[in-house]
């Protein structure tokens, strides 16, 4: 009786290399997401840099010490600011939003604004902290 | 008389290959730990419109919530913030500078960080947040 023996494949032939290359594939595009930063791209502006505004293409809010978003005095919200960014914005298309932040005023609440002037496309955006900050709430 | 000697062939074992594979799996697996991203625990901010910002190149510049900075998650200040930033701009200018910070950070301390891009002419920031 004559007994075939089975040819040993080498490493190459067999599924296992394809397996490992898989596994690689996988495991990389894995760790390449990890090292994803999102969030806001910025321009600052140059330090001590000027620009002319007109006074009607203006519109100012403020970020208080609790992080309360005010504008002319009143406090209101962020949807109400995204309503009067809009009406501004349909009146004068070069408008600039400035916003002064208060230095004990949360990072979130700045986010959040940044969030809603790139949302609204406006043409101009700056933020700046609030001079003599220290006293009182 | 003629005597053949067997020649014996030199083969080597295949079986041991997935072995060898797998063990190189492994060692790439570590060495790629080895530069891994370090973190600082915060609090990431949250955004809903957030784009992907990272470069090809990324300098992370993380505040916490007491205004301790970081950077690319090792404890620094901002002299030598200032320092690195200035060395990274002459080696490679496409380098995105990241602003980490905590949602409870006061912004005094993230304007500080600012003031130094500012003043050493780096126009673009990215303000990193997590999807809402």
């Amino acid at each position: 009786m004559k007994l075939h023996r089975r040819t040993k494949r080498g490493f190459d032939d067999t599924s296992a290399s394809s397996d490992v290359a898989f596994l690689l594939i996988i495991y990389f595009i894995v760790i390449a997401g990890f090292n994803v930063n999102k969030g806001f791209l910025m321009n600052l502006p140059a330090k001590d840099s000027t620009r002319l505004i007109l006074k009607d293409d203006l519109l100012r809010f403020d970020l208080d010490g609790t992080g309360t978003l005010l504008h002319q005095g009143a406090a209101l919200n962020y949807a109400s600011a995204e309503r009067e960014i809009r009406g501004a914005v349909a009146a004068h298309p070069n408008l600039a939003v400035i916003l002064t932040v208060d230095g004990r005023a949360p990072w979130q609440t700045v986010v959040s604004f940044v969030e809603m002037a790139q949302k609204l496309n406006v043409e101009s955006f700056s933020f700046t902290m609030k001079k003599n900050d220290g006293g009182p709430p | 008389m003629n005597l053949r000697r067997n020649k014996k062939k030199f083969a080597v074992p295949m079986n041991s290959m997935s072995d060898v594979a797998f063990l190189l799996l492994i060692f790439i697996m570590l060495v790629s730990l080895i530069n891994y991203r370090r973190e600082v625990k915060i609090d990431y901010p949250e955004a809903a419109a957030a784009q992907r910002t990272s470069a090809e190149k990324n300098l992370e510049i993380w505040v916490d919530k007491g205004g301790a900075v970081y950077l690319d998650g090792a404890p620094s200040n901002l002299n030598a913030i200032e320092v690195a930033i200035t060395d990274m701009y002459r080696d490679a200018p496409d380098t995105r500078v990241h602003i980490i910070a905590d949602r409870d950070t006061p912004f005094a301390e993230v304007n500080k960080v600012l003031q130094v891009l500012q003043f050493l002419q780096y126009r673009v920031v990215s303000f990193v947040v997590k999807d809402a």
